[in-house]
């Protein structure tokens, strides 16, 4: 999804005038009123994770299996240089393993970088923040779900990435090094 | 007569011995009459010619003495010559009294006219002989002193001849009465016998005949009894025949309408058959047509079909080609992400780097944007691809299972042809077998005809039949009434 015209508005000549007005245009300051999120649908529903929780985003590579406590572990990957474990964010968002491989690493950083599988990316949405809201919602809020942002028509559960790294801490979950 | 013989030989018998009894009778009689006559003949003849001579012999003694006496009285000698004639003569009757004679006295007395004559007639000559030397009167003299006693002796033998004769003839008719009485007995014997042969003959002959005509007439009536009752049978079943064979012909009157009609329909039925083989024919040459067209549709759709799943391995390839460019679109966003992370991690320095990866990430947004178009699009068209395709397919199988079917319709049509061409040929035939149907019905009802006919005929003879076999009952009645009088009248 994304915030600009839709794509069959759009024609090849619009598309260049506006890019050539792109460099012709001064350029803008950021905004710092939006939100950026990174659109994860899981079990159909339309999750998202902050942009700026995330060290980087990566392609899913080889997961070795490595026995754990927590059923959400899928195991261990190399991601540049590091080795770190890779967790389900399916299961740990407590839906049932996704049959399908993951697609992508959503990578925290820190002391002790994690891995988050996601089998898709729905896009990257910069929301403003009147349109995220808190979500009061106990059972959500123990999924990890502590904000909800209005994009288009839908909303986006926004996932405290940090409580949830938290969570599976204190459930002797990562931090193996 | 025995009953073994017949009828007409026993009236043949009894006619022939009526017949026989008279034929006797007939003989008896005629050989009796040709005795009397014969006899009366002869007798009668014989004096007859007797007397005749006798009278003949008379004359020419007179003659004799008259030419005598002539001669002498004339003293003509040419008289001599008549003389001579006249003696000639009278020798001639004397031979022929002579000639027949029935007793010795009756030969005597002709002996002595012979003689007598010869005395004559030498007298006379004597006479004449010396009546030369004489004179008319003295020869007249000696005439009648020698001839004439002479003379008068020959007559007197010729008058005894002739008195014997008249006796004779006198004394035959007594006894040819006598004969005649007892040819008459005879006769009337015979005749009594007859009749009384004839009547016993008629009589048996009568009961016997009538005795078998009774017993004919008997049987006669009882066959004409029989006879007119069958003939009354036989008129009746005539009637019932003619009213059997009327419908009968009215039947096959109506058989022969019904042929004709299934003639007319057999006809037109052919007529329909050929019109059917012809139009089967065209039908299988259409269905030929059809066949090579349904042919070129299996090939084209065969070609579309290629070509739509060569279209669908090109969407395929677009398809695969726009995941590589959604694949670079999401590369390119999540490049754009990680800008804009490491932007954000850079603090003031990243701020417009954060600008230029946001405008990567919204370029990449849109191409993401437009490579998901297309992949609607795409989908969509390979969605149109494989539905056509299916579709194509399933045409084409449509098609295939309508080529087969239609080569079975072609097969069934040549069939259906065929059958057609036997069944025009059988409706040929069953023309040909209900005109030849129409045409025996025909003949049949012409025979029909003859036999209602023959059958009016046997009806008019049945008839006439009865009719005579009722005469003939009344005929037999009236012969056996009449035959009953006969026998009650001969009784």
């Amino acid at each position: 999804m994304s915030d600009d015209a839709a794509p069959a508005a759009m024609t090849p000549d619009a598309l260049r005038r506006e890019f050539d007005a792109a460099f012709a245009a001064p350029p803008r300051p950021p905004n710092r009123d939006v939100v950026s999120l990174l659109g994860v649908p899981i079990a159909r529903h339309a999750y998202a994770l902050r942009i700026h929780g995330l060290a980087r985003l990566e392609v899913a590579r080889r997961i070795v299996p490595v026995p754990g406590r927590s059923p959400a572990l899928l195991g261990l990957a190399g991601l540049r240089g590091q080795l770190m474990p890779v967790f389900s964010l399916t299961v740990l968002l407590g839906h049932p393993r996704d049959a399908q491989a993951p697609r992508w690493f959503a990578v925290q950083g820190g002391e002790a970088p994690v891995a988050l599988a996601l089998e898709s990316c729905s896009g990257f949405q910069s929301v403003p923040r009147a349109d995220v809201s808190p979500v009061e919602d106990p059972a959500l809020r123990a999924r990890h779900i502590t904000e909800a942002a209005r994009v288009g028509p839908s909303h986006w559960w926004i996932i405290d990435l940090a409580s949830l790294l938290q969570d599976l801490a204190a459930k002797g979950g990562p931090a193996t090094r | 007569m025995t009953g073994s013989q017949t009828f007409g030989r026993k009236l043949a018998k009894g006619f022939g011995a009526t017949l026989a009894l008279t034929l006797l009778l007939g003989a008896v009689s005629l050989t009796l009459l040709h005795r009397t006559i014969t006899m009366s003949a002869d007798l009668v003849e014989d004096t007859t010619q007797d007397l005749i001579d006798a009278e003949k012999l008379q004359t020419a003694v007179d003659r004799i003495a008259t030419e005598g006496r002539t001669s002498l009285a004339n003293r003509d000698p040419r008289r001599a010559q008549a003389i001579a004639t006249a003696h000639e003569e009278a020798v001639v009757l004397v031979t022929s009294l002579g000639r027949i004679v029935h007793s010795e006295e009756e030969r005597g007395q002709v002996d002595a006219i012979r003689k007598a004559e010869l005395e004559y007639r030498d007298a006379l000559n004597r006479v004449l002989e010396s009546s030369k030397d004489r004179s008319a009167e003295a020869s007249l003299k000696m005439f009648e002193d020698e001839v004439q006693p002479k003379r008068d002796v020959l007559e007197q033998k010729i008058a005894a001849f002739l008195d014997r004769e008249f006796r004779s003839f006198d004394a035959w008719k007594r006894s040819t009465a006598d004969a005649d009485f007892w040819a008459y007995a005879i006769l009337l014997s015979l005749m009594a016998l007859i009749v009384f042969a004839a009547v016993v003959v008629s009589v048996v002959l009568v009961r016997t005949l009538t005795r078998e005509l009774n017993a004919a007439i008997q049987n006669v009536q009882s066959s004409s009894s029989e006879l007119e009752a069958s003939a009354n049978q036989q008129a009746t079943g005539a009637k019932e025949a003619a009213t059997a064979v009327s419908e009968i012909t009215t039947t096959i009157s109506e058989l022969l309408a019904s042929s004709k009609q299934i003639s007319e329909s057999a006809q037109r039925v052919a007529q329909i058959a050929g019109e059917t083989a012809t139009g089967a024919r065209a039908g299988d040459q259409t269905i030929q047509k059809a066949q090579e067209l349904v042919g070129g549709i299996k090939r084209q759709v065969d070609v579309i079909v290629n070509q739509m799943l060569d279209l669908g391995r090109k969407s395929q390839r677009i398809g695969g080609v726009l995941e590589i460019i959604n694949e670079l679109a999401e590369q390119t966003n999540i490049l754009a992400i990680n800008a804009t992370i490491e932007a954000a991690g850079a603090g003031e320095y990243g701020k417009r780097f954060s600008v230029v990866a946001e405008e990567i990430r919204r370029l990449a947004d849109r191409v993401g944007g437009f490579t998901k178009e297309i992949r609607e699009l795409v989908e969509e068209t390979r969605a149109a691809v494989n539905a056509t395709v299916m579709a194509t397919e399933s045409g084409s199988k449509a098609v295939d299972a309508g080529e087969r079917q239609f080569s079975d319709v072609t097969s069934s049509f040549k069939h259906i042809a065929g059958l057609v061409s036997t069944t025009s040929e059988a409706v040929r035939e069953i023309e040909l077998s209900t005109r030849q149907q129409a045409t025996a019905v025909e003949q049949v009802n012409a025979a029909i005809a003859d036999v209602a006919q023959a059958t009016r005929e046997t009806e008019a003879s049945a008839s006439q039949t009865l009719q005579t076999a009722t005469q003939l009952t009344t005929l037999s009645r009236n012969l056996s009434a009449l035959v009953k009088t006969s026998s009650n009248g001969s009784r």
